[in-house]
């Protein structure tokens, strides 16, 4: 009697200590979903929608390119509107080792200069919108622990919910997040949903409103991220994404500082 | 009269008891009374100054925080120093109700490596205190005192005194307690750095003061209502030498003001800084119905007069004597409901029908107790004569001098009232706490060693979205801020706006801290700062989401209200001559438009208590060739009071401005008595003198009694830390301590000289 309840308080911390610990489940399917085919190279005109706590917007038109360089990745944005950063062009290379930073330049052409804008920090604002360059990239999955919390469904498919906390301070400082949920379709492992947590109570949710699949690809149509303190919208931003092209080939140059100058 | 006695009679108990159980009932609301200290109680709900705020506030964001302000004297710029302002930043960042949170450390810094000069650097202007030597801090040192953007707001110019800045949400502080809340939080976070720096950390913004607030006005209700109710039973009891004659008064004051208080609970009202002192205004003025009551009713017991008598006797003498100075003392606090500053509105309101609350509770509760004080009286009559020394040379004094005492008087009244037209308003928020005081500390301790602790935010419309990146707008924006500093460069002490980090990306783009000359730049610079924005900074506390409005913060020192009002309407004219229009708010702002409702409030509610209180003693007495005779003794005080503060350069505020209207709708009362006296001993014959020496000796007593109990308790007053209140307190006690002397002098003297009707004897 005695040992069968030590057991069983045995076996209650031990899920209680798990309940800190890496799940294996979880990392399993993170790590199919950081494994998920995205294509060697995307282009696409993005559509950036800022809407601010009282319904007004602002648009912008945006061109990117993408390209992977082994496990690195390059991309480059130019501005097509509005019409005075027309041109304005950003080009990063986002590398995979966690300790080489990764390098931006900015190219404003009403001065005709490009600019380096180094930055180990993730956490800012991607042009001005909710989303942040860490939002944009993928994350380094040895950063975190991974919790499956429950099953659930999005829009009719069958989705788990599982929970990252990052293992050290300075993830948290970098990414912006002290931790975060995501929910990650089955049937495709693609991250549909998500709830950031940041300091001051403040939560940005990521809901992934249109996808498809192109040539055995999942790509993004529309995302929405939204910025919330307690129940109160703060601001918003939706992503539409349109003439996405998969692995079409695209020339290195277009992923040097060079080609920046050039504009569209 | 009689059958209202009978009936009284019949119900003796009933009242007697039933009064008290209502107030006692009453009085259970009043644990759901609470202190409301925020900047809004002081404006009317739909004030157009309100409306600019919160719209300027819903727009962009809020301006309103709490400060942190410490010094070190060997200079911050060390890891000590620096390492607090860190752990601080991000302790606040945490906190409810902060939105954002700005310091020397987290201050995003704009710059280019010599080094490096492609590139463009958006970092912590302190980061990592781990890897840092001495060079290190000097650097940063020599680089912060001189950044336009941090110098002189966010660091001292000298490099020794750093302000931390928690802004809150914008609808964070609009209640009392939420400020509370947040000066706790603060504390739990300041308190421990203080213990293991020994720095001294100085408090301040929206939620300190408010919390200031409270704890004053709780301080004063808690400290001066019990210490008047107890100055009250002393001078009864040093009167009426009678237990009674100390509690009954003291009982109806007490009733009345529960009442009020309750009620003002039932309506939802929270108390303020005024208000929380509504019952020492009751009991002020309240007390004098009993007191009279008391008075007669004692001397007819004494004569040997049955108690049923004495106490009709005791209500119909005075049932229309206490009726008219209720009366009259209600006009004085209710014409203040005519005010825009919404706490005198309704302190006026409150005290206005304390004060028929009091009259009625004098003649129903009163006198049903009266019933039950069987017990018959010593019979003091004997006493009483020897103790009334008949004072014989009053009259012949007042007759044989009246020319000189009138003379005098008016002389005195014309070269100080000359100092009127020399009086000045002042609303200054923080001049409003004692000197004594933590926050006004907290305040002269910023200005004297870091920035302004005062701010205005202009907001400018370019007219059209997207017009903030047009060069002439931003070289408009750039124009104003050097003249603004030019004109006033003891008092402007720092003005930024979002033009500032334009102007430091030119530099490091183009080279020249100046404003760039093409739109499309301006626009790519704005880009490139929304870039590098951290979470929860956002680009909306600076323009507008249309990029339409442009916000100017300028800091400012703890001025006159009139200067105040110069540097505003400088602003104001300036950009009116400009192609765009601006709006100016903020706090110190609003305080400052108060100015013009205080003017207001003291000439429409004195002007309104005169006229009315005129109209008032015409009905009375129905002299209208003597009209300014009775009025000119109760106006001859406020002239002296508010002419002396002219003279003296004293500045008038809300405490000085209500008390005009107060002091004359009290004094008139002691006139009225007089003057009731005073026909009536006419009536009966008497010749001048006589009547002068009857009205000394059956008015004299209660006049002086009742003046003498005002003055001790408004000068109570003079132990707030509220300065409006101990202003008031001041001014009051004296004005009706002249008013007494006008009374018992001037108004005989005038009379003498005036009064030249032969009164024809009636019957009696």
């Amino acid at each position: 009697m005695k040992k069968s309840i030590l057991m069983t308080m045995a076996a209650v911390m031990l899920t209680g200590m798990s309940a800190y610990a890496d799940d294996p489940k979880a990392r399993a399917i993170m790590e199919k979903g950081d494994a998920r085919d995205d294509g060697k190279t995307i282009e696409q005109e993005m559509k950036m929608t800022l809407i601010d706590k009282r319904g007004k917007k602002r648009v912008r038109d945006i061109k990117s390119y993408g390209k992977d360089y082994g496990k690195d990745e390059y991309k480059v944005m130019f501005f097509k509107s509005p019409a005075d950063v027309r041109n304005t062009g950003f080009l990063t290379y986002d590398y995979d080792d966690a300790k080489k930073d990764d390098d931006q330049w900015l190219y404003l052409p009403a001065l005709k200069k490009v600019k380096r804008i180094p930055s180990s920090d993730k956490s800012s604002s991607f042009m001005g919108s909710d989303f942040s360059y860490f939002d944009m990239t993928d994350r380094n999955l040895e950063d975190y622990d991974f919790k499956l919390l429950k099953e659930t469904s999005v829009r009719g498919h069958k989705a788990w919910m599982i929970e990252s906390l990052p293992r050290t301070k300075k993830v948290v400082k970098e990414s912006g997040y002290r931790k975060s949920i995501d929910i990650v379709r089955e049937d495709n492992y693609v991250v549909v949903r998500s709830i950031g947590f940041m300091k001051n109570g403040r939560k940005k949710y990521m809901d992934m409103t249109k996808l498809h699949r192109q040539n055995g690809i999942w790509v993004t149509d529309e995302i929405a991220m939204t910025t919330k303190k307690g129940k109160k919208t703060l601001h918003k931003t939706v992503l539409q994404f349109t003439d996405i092209r998969l692995n079409k080939p695209i020339s290195d140059s277009m992923f040097k500082t060079r080609r920046l100058e050039k504009g569209l | 009269m009689a059958a209202y006695i009978r009936l009284l009679y019949r119900l003796r108990w009933f009242v007697a008891l039933g009064v008290p159980l209502v107030v006692l009932f009453l009085s259970s609301y009043l644990k759901h009374l609470e202190i409301d200290g925020s900047y809004r109680i002081w404006f009317e709900k739909d004030a157009p100054v309100l409306k600019t705020y919160d719209n300027f506030r819903n727009a962009f964001s809020n301006d309103d925080g709490v400060t942190i302000i410490f010094r070190d004297e060997n200079g911050i710029f060390n890891k000590k120093a620096l390492g607090t302002v860190m752990r601080i930043t991000e302790a606040l960042w945490d906190m409810d109700h902060v939105d954002r949170v700005d310091s020397i450390t987290n201050y995003q810094y704009v710059h280019a490596d010599p080094a490096h000069p492609d590139e463009v650097l958006v970092d912590d202007f302190i980061d990592d205190l781990d890897e840092t030597n001495a060079s290190y801090f000097a650097d940063r040192k020599q680089i912060a005192t001189h950044d336009r953007i941090v110098a002189n707001s966010f660091i001292s110019k000298d490099g020794t005194t750093t302000m931390i800045f928690a802004r809150l949400e914008p609808d964070a502080n609009e209640e009392g307690n939420v400020s509370g809340e947040i000066m706790k939080a603060v504390h739990a976070i300041v308190d421990p750095e203080a213990n293991k720096t020994g720095y001294k950390f100085w408090l301040n913004g929206g939620p300190a003061i408010t919390q200031a607030f409270v704890e004053i006005a709780g301080n004063d209700a808690a400290t001066f209502t019990p210490l008047v109710l107890l100055i009250a039973m002393v001078l009864l009891f040093a009167l009426f030498r009678r237990v009674s004659g100390a509690l009954i008064p003291v009982g109806v004051v007490l009733f009345t003001f529960l009442t009020v208080i309750a009620i003002q609970v039932l309506l939802g009202y929270k108390l303020n800084n005024f208000t929380a002192n509504i019952p020492v205004f009751i009991i002020a003025i309240g007390i004098a119905d009993a007191v009279h009551i008391y008075s007669v009713w004692r001397m007819q017991r004494q004569s040997g007069a049955e108690n049923y008598r004495a106490v009709e006797t005791a209500l119909a003498k005075n049932f229309l004597p206490i009726f008219l100075t209720s009366a009259t003392t209600t006009v004085g606090f209710a014409t203040l409901a005519l005010s825009k500053v919404v706490p005198v509105a309704t302190l006026g309101i409150a005290t206005a029908s304390g004060a028929l609350l009091a009259f009625l509770i004098s003649v129903t509760w009163m006198p049903a107790v009266l019933f039950l004080l069987a017990r018959a009286h010593t019979q003091h009559v004997l006493q009483e004569k020897q103790r009334g020394v008949r004072p014989v040379r009053y009259g012949a004094f007042i007759v044989r001098y009246n020319r000189q005492i009138v003379l005098v008087s008016v002389g005195v009244m014309l070269l100080l009232g000359a100092g009127l037209w020399r009086i000045k308003v002042d609303s200054n928020t923080i001049r409003y706490f004692d000197k004594d005081v933590e926050i006004r500390k907290s305040s002269e301790f910023n200005m004297a060693n870091l920035t302004g602790p005062m701010s205005y935010t202009l907001i400018v419309d370019s007219g059209r979205k997207d017009g903030i990146k047009e060069p002439a707008f931003l070289k408009t924006v750039e124009h104003f801020s050097k003249a603004y500093q030019e004109r006033f460069p003891n008092d402007v002490r720092h003005v930024s706006s979002l033009l500032d980090i334009i102007k430091r990306y030119n530099k490091i783009f183009n080279g020249t801290e100046t404003v760039p000359k093409r739109r499309d730049l301006i626009a790519q610079y704005l880009l490139l700062y929304s870039t590098s924005l951290k979470p929860g900074m956002e680009i909306t506390d600076k323009i507008d989401f249309d990029q339409r409005k442009f916000r100017i913060t300028v800091l400012t020192n703890i001025v006159d209200t009139s200067k105040d009002l110069e540097m505003i309407h400088f602003a104001q004219q300036w950009w009116a001559k400009s192609p765009y229009t601006m709006e100016i708010t903020g706090q110190t702002v609003m305080y400052a438009f108060m100015q013009d409702d205080i003017t207001d409030t003291l000439i429409w509610s004195l002007s309104l208590t005169l006229l009315i209180v005129s109209l008032m003693l015409l009905l009375i007495f129905r002299r209208v060739k003597l009209l300014w005779i009775l009025m000119l003794p109760n106006i001859l005080p406020v002239v002296l009071v508010l002419g002396v503060m002219g003279w003296l350069g004293l500045t008038i505020d809300m405490g000085v401005a209500i008390a005009g209207a107060i002091i004359i709708g009290v004094a008139v009362d002691d006139t009225i008595h007089f003057l009731a006296k005073y026909f009536d001993a006419r009536k009966r014959g008497l010749s001048l003198v006589e009547s002068f020496d009857e009205v000394l000796q059956y008015a004299g007593r209660a006049i002086l009694f009742t003046t003498v109990v005002l003055s001790f308790s408004f000068a109570v007053f003079l132990f707030s830390d509220f300065v409006p209140n101990r202003n008031f307190g001041i001014v009051t006690a004296v004005a009706l301590a002249i008013a007494l002397l006008a009374d018992l002098l001037l108004l005989p003297a005038l009379l003498s000289i005036f009064d030249t009707k032969t009164y024809t004897v009636s019957k009696q």
